[in-house]
């Protein structure tokens, strides 16, 4: 195992678009993250702030970088496919590794992009944390930290849906294409096409609903659409999760079970298909 | 002492549609030989290669490696180059060497040997995207070196290169051979077979049409020039000669082949006693290419 991390490490951080666009990511989170801040939307009657106060900033970062999830997915489509055009899949059959060990492969590098995303969001978290928050206790700091989990799960879920793209059309344009046509097209249409109480069965809506979007987004929506609904006090005094369609409990298990069926699709394309 | 076998197959075949492109191949190769695969374009030897190395799966049949069926950790112990050879054109030769260290769990400790054996070692720190097309080629074989590995598996080893080149990989593989190495290499340059090979089996549209060592080919068939002042007695002669295989005239003489191991004394005395005076005799050592080229038209 620590093997092929090595090997897939040389890969990809050798890789000049690789370290481009991972570069690109981290600083477009921080700049979308921190100037946020700075630019301080003011609402007649909420400042943004708070946002970026234990505990609601775990809530933030981590539905903040489901957004961001899209460039690491190209980066793994670009990893997978890149790997067909070169024939090096083959090459490194020919070297002596097993299919499964190249399956392997790719499950480190979105293993690995997972952890980054994950440590990234957990600094970000805990320095605007202590930035921001007037009360600072070890129970606030750590309230939702669980969130880092979920986001683990979900950056894990969306790039091993590249690396099933990547194998099935293994043509990194090709793939981004219809990625990206199913992911901003095709399941939205589809979702608003069927009844309300099953919209939240669609993999990208239940991958995205691991990290919910924070409470004060949701009401401040409910503010603009009915302003006598939300007084200044409810809105500073919001202290929970507002889950989307389906509780998330049942997110995790449907993401966990779809990850299933991906990486079971993705392996057996690995092993059947032919390499040159 | 008893010869290992390396690699046998057995009654392997491989389709792409309707074309047959290996059928019920059977192979032995011994430790120690240098086995040629020949033929012309199309006739098996890149799938029969890529098989046995685990790029392609065969339709039936099987074969084995060290007398074990194909594992990930027999082919570690084998060195190949099928084809043109494929690296991380954005990595330089370091860094692809040490990935292919990795995977054949070696240290990079031979990568400077191997960078020396292919003069690639100025070269080191360019990346393989910048190499001529030699340059990658040897590449490549530093590549299946890499570990010192028993078994060799090269796949039109001198593709490429120039004829410096060619002669340098030519002593490689010789040299390679020398140290005890099996080498399995598929080629259509029949004089390279002939001068580096110790075995050779010729296929023709994925049928193997002969297997066996490459001087008993060469000695099973002897090729003399034969002239005398009267040509007609002379080919009426050679007719009924039984050791005769083939007669052609060419250029005012008759080429004839000699089958079971006879020479032109045997064939002097012979038409001597049926009243034939030679003025010419001269002894061909007949080519690989010309048994290859008589092989592939027949059938």
């Amino acid at each position: 195992m620590k093997t092929l991390f090595r090997i897939e490490f040389t890969k990809t951080l050798n890789y000049n678009p690789f370290r481009i666009i991972l570069i690109l990511h981290l600083l477009f989170f921080l700049l979308g993250l921190f100037a946020l801040p700075r630019i301080d939307i003011k609402f007649p009657f909420l400042s943004i702030v708070p946002l970026y106060q234990f505990p609601h900033v775990w809530n933030f970062t981590t539905w903040i970088a489901g957004y961001y999830n899209i460039t690491l997915v190209l980066l793994v489509i670009m990893m997978t496919s890149l790997e067909f055009s070169n024939k090096t899949y083959k090459q490194q059959v020919i070297f002596g590794m097993s299919r499964k060990e190249l399956f392997m492969e790719k499950l480190i590098l979105i293993f690995y992009l997972s952890v980054y995303v994950a440590a990234l969001l957990f600094i970000t978290s805990i320095a605007s944390g202590l930035i921001f928050s007037y009360k600072i206790t070890f129970a606030i700091i750590f309230e939702r930290s669980w969130l880092i989990l979920n986001s683990f799960l979900q950056t894990f879920a969306f790039l091993s849906m590249g690396i099933l793209f990547a194998l099935i059309f293994r043509n990194m344009i090709l793939s981004v294409l219809v990625f990206g046509f199913y992911r901003v097209f095709l399941e939205p249409i589809v979702r608003s096409l069927t009844a309300h109480d099953y919209r939240w069965f669609f993999p990208t809506k239940f991958i995205s609903s691991l990290t919910p979007r924070p409470d004060i987004i949701e009401l401040v929506q409910q503010k603009l659409q009915d302003a006598d609904k939300a007084s200044p006090d409810e809105l500073s005094n919001f202290n929970k999760i507002i889950p989307e369609g389906v509780p998330i409990w049942q997110n995790i298990i449907l993401t966990l079970v779809f990850l299933g069926i991906i990486l079971s699709v993705s392996a057996y394309i690995f092993r059947k298909r032919r390499l040159n | 002492m008893e010869t290992k076998i390396v690699l046998e197959t057995r009654y392997l075949s491989k389709n792409y549609g309707k074309v047959k492109a290996i059928n019920n191949l059977n192979l032995q190769v011994f430790e120690g030989q240098v086995f040629g695969i020949l033929g012309p374009n199309g006739s098996g030897k890149t799938t029969t290669l890529s098989i046995v190395t685990g790029i392609l799966e065969a339709a039936s049949g099987s074969h084995f490696w060290f007398g074990e069926s194909p594992a990930p950790k027999s082919l570690k112990r084998i060195g190949s180059m099928i084809e043109v050879p494929h690296f991380y054109p954005y990595l330089n030769l370091d860094q692809n060497l040490k990935i292919v260290a990795e995977i054949k769990g070696y240290g990079a400790s031979d990568i400077d040997r191997v960078l020396q054996t292919i003069k690639l070692i100025d070269r080191r720190r360019s990346k393989f995207s910048t190499l001529s097309l030699g340059m990658k080629q040897r590449l490549g074989i530093g590549a299946a070196l890499l570990g010192d590995p028993e078994v060799l598996v090269l796949d039109e080893p001198t593709n490429g290169l120039d004829p410096e080149g060619i002669a340098e990989v030519r002593t490689l593989i010789i040299n390679e051979a020398l140290r005890g190495k099996t080498v399995i290499m598929a080629s259509h340059i029949l004089s390279e077979v002939e001068k580096v090979c110790t075995h050779v089996a010729i296929l023709k549209n994925g049928v193997l049409l002969e297997q066996g060592d490459v001087n008993a080919l060469l000695k099973g068939e002897m090729l003399v020039e034969v002239k005398a002042e009267d040509q007609a007695k002379l080919g009426n002669a050679l007719k009924q000669c039984e050791f005769v295989s083939s007669v052609k005239a060419e250029n005012g003489s008759i080429m004839v082949t000699l089958s079971d191991n006879r020479t032109s004394a045997d064939l002097n005395a012979f038409l001597f006693e049926k009243g034939v005076r030679l003025t010419d005799l001269i002894n061909h050592k007949k080519s690989l290419e010309s048994q290859f080229l008589e092989l592939v038209k027949e059938d």
